[in-house]
């Protein structure tokens, strides 16, 4: 057991890895095999990440070490043929959170896949590719490393475009699987010229002895270069406007498992630029001006996301504008910390709840917008629709899949006592001391989420019965489940917002604000 | 003393609090007062009668599913009042791709200009 303790961190992308190619040759054996072995990998990595987190948060940060036998050894390992390859990954209370995160909504999605997927062909490919999806979020939100960042991020990105695709749709979702590909290599091609400038100009690309060598030699043209580099394509990856174009398209075409899972997918993008933001560059850089552009995307993808779900009437292209508009919460939280960086008066007094709000807000939307979508993706699995003006009282016929969907739309709206409330509510009160102005617009934005969602749940729930619809019945019990388990969780957070503030968000926004802490030495640590 | 359940619940931030657990009494406070009001009305209200009767405007429907408002419809005067906004923000989605790239690059010059300026 202790093994299996100290190995968590390689055993979080390595079991997924195996899982994907275990599936391709059991494929053969029939169905039940292949759900098996798919839903254990997920299961078992979930395991392996949950308890990596709970060491974080009792014990401290891990730093775990490929191609070496620790992390302090000589940077030429002497089994490695005198190649000095090795790999770090570093998980502190940050990462610790987005571990749960991931591990999760990863469990409820594959619940939730393994009934919806099964009347679709091409199950020998889902399967793979979701674990893979799966396996390099985990490789994200773990990695030390900035070359092996970009690894994981074109994982994702892979991983995520061909399942966008995967029902073709007649030919709609192969286009929003291409534009995600084309986008998200782009994004990873500017992050690899981020990377090779400091590589070139550091020799370096483990982000804490890069974080310590940039805040001793100073920030300069170069630095300023990779930083935009490498904060925008994550920015996009995010869904933050004025280049969240590819989201609406994306989400709303892939299989609801998939757009749950890439929500946590973008989460990890998100998470990668605070990493790069508070703990690569940190103080390095002009603060207060990275920290107001941030701001900036936020208003932007708060409001235009919020506007342009009001008048759409496919159900989960409303929800992905959603999905831009909630990011923007994040944005906010985060770009107001980033702001005050400099005054340590100001972080003590808001900019810490500032960002413990945006990290709250990440961990609640990961559960209550893939709640949305996996109930959204009930209704169209009963029904073959997603436009809302074809829906109407569905809620004699499908009250489990309403009530799920009911959680998840008062939880987005931010009405208490769900999720949503309590951390737009930190996020409300903090970033106010900054400016009253930027916390009445998200108040305004909360406000017209829950116009937005009134309007689907009545179209979908309410109304007089269609008679098409007369012999619909509830869905199948591991799909409801695994809405259930994200609907149960959604109302947990907001119940006992305390207990997730001060055990996880407080340690993971101080690992993100202490730089030094991040950036210390190797040695000493696992 | 407050009990170990009470505090677990409550959110405390650097200027104040949240307690979902309060929130909760007085709701359910106020749903009573509901319950209590209704219970006191006129018993045979419900029974029958052109009350339960769909309309829409005052004017009888033949089919029962027609007593609704589009999705599309609901917020017509919203968007309506808006227009000039959305005819630009529904532009601005053009879902084309060499679109998307240019905002990515614009986006990049813009940070990459306050990074110079700062």
């Amino acid at each position: 057991m202790n093994t299996v303790l100290l190995h968590s961190p390689a055993l979080i992308v390595g079991l997924p890895i195996f899982a994907a190619i275990l599936l391709m040759v059991v494929s053969r054996f029939g169905e039940k095999v292949r759900a098996v072995v798919f839903f254990a990998g997920i299961a078992l990595a979930s395991l392996a990440a949950i308890s990596l987190a709970e060491q974080v948060l009792s014990l401290g940060a891990v730093r775990y070490v490929f191609g070496a036998p620790s992390p302090a050894a000589p940077l030429v390992p002497p089994d490695s043929g005198g190649i000095p390859v090795r790999i770090l990954f570093h998980v502190d209370a940050a990462g610790a959170l987005m571990l749960l995160v991931a591990a999760l909504t990863s469990v409820a999605a594959a619940l939730y896949a393994l009934r919806s997927e099964e009347r679709a062909s091409g199950r020998e490919y889902f399967y793979p590719l979701f674990l893979l999806l799966v396996g390099g979020v985990y490789g994200m939100v773990a990695t030390g490393d900035l070359f092996n960042f970009f690894v994981f991020l074109e994982i994702t990105s892979l991983a995520g475009a061909a399942l966008t695709a995967y029902r073709i749709d007649h030919g709609l979702a192969a286009e929003a699987g291409l534009k995600y590909a084309v986008v998200s290599t782009l994004g990873g091609l500017s992050f690899l010229l981020g990377v090779g400038i400091l590589l070139a100009r550091h020799n370096l690309l483990n982000m804490a002895a890069l974080g310590a060598r940039i805040d001793l030699a100073g920030f300069g043209v170069p630095e300023a270069v990779a930083m935009a580099l490498m904060i925008v394509p994550l920015a996009m990856k995010c869904g933050a406007v004025p280049m969240h174009q590819w989201t609406p398209d994306t989400y709303s075409r892939a299989p609801a498992p998939v757009s749950a899972f890439l929500l946590v997918s973008s989460q990890a993008s998100l998470y990668g630029l605070f990493r790069i933001g508070f703990s690569l560059f940190g103080l390095s850089m002009d603060v207060s001006t990275v920290g107001l552009f941030v701001v900036i995307l936020a208003v932007l993808s708060m409001f235009i996301g919020v506007t342009m779900a009001i008048p759409q009437h496919d159900v989960k292209r409303l929800i992905s504008h959603h999905a831009v508009s909630q990011t923007g919460y994040m944005l906010l939280g985060a770009g107001v910390c980033l702001a005050v960086l400099g005054d340590p008066e100001k972080v003590r007094v808001f900019g810490r709840d500032a960002l413990a709000g945006s990290l709250f807000h990440m961990m609640n939307y990961a559960v209550y917008n893939g709640l949305l979508f996996l109930a959204a993706g009930a209704v169209i699995y009963r029904t073959g629709t997603r436009n809302l003006d074809r829906m109407g009282g569905l809620g004699r016929t499908m009250p489990l899949t309403m009530a799920c969907f009911g959680v998840g739309a008062l939880a987005i709206a931010g009405i208490p006592p769900m999720s949503g409330f309590a951390s737009k509510w930190v996020l409300y009160e903090s970033v106010f001391r900054y400016s009253p102005l930027l916390s009445m617009v998200a108040m305004v934005v909360s406000l017209l989420t829950l116009a937005s969602f009134v309007k689907v749940f009545q179209a979908m729930f309410l109304g007089p019965q269609r008679a098409a619809y007369a012999a619909v019945r509830d869905v199948p019990a591991a799909m409801w489940g695994a809405m259930a388990v994200l609907a149960v969780l959604t109302v947990l957070l907001g119940l006992f917002p305390d207990v997730v503030m001060q055990r996880l968000l407080l340690p993971a926004a101080d690992a993100l604000i202490n730089q030094t802490a991040y950036t210390m030495p190797l040695g000493g640590a696992q | 003393m407050k009990a170990p359940f009470v505090m677990m619940a409550m959110l405390e931030t650097t200027h104040g609090g949240w307690s979902p657990l309060v929130w909760l009494v007085v709701f359910a406070a106020a749903c009573g007062v509901a319950l209590w009001i209704r219970a006191i009305g006129r018993g045979d209200s419900r029974t029958g009668g052109a009350s339960q009767k769909p309309f829409l405007s005052g004017n009888d429907l033949a089919d029962p599913e027609d007593a609704r408002v589009a999705a599309s419809n609901m917020y017509w005067g919203f968007t309506h009042a808006l227009r000039v906004y959305y005819r630009r923000v529904m532009a601005f989605h053009s879902g084309s791709l060499a679109d998307s790239i240019l905002w990515f690059l614009v986006v990049l010059a813009m940070l990459l200009l306050a990074g110079r300026v700062a």
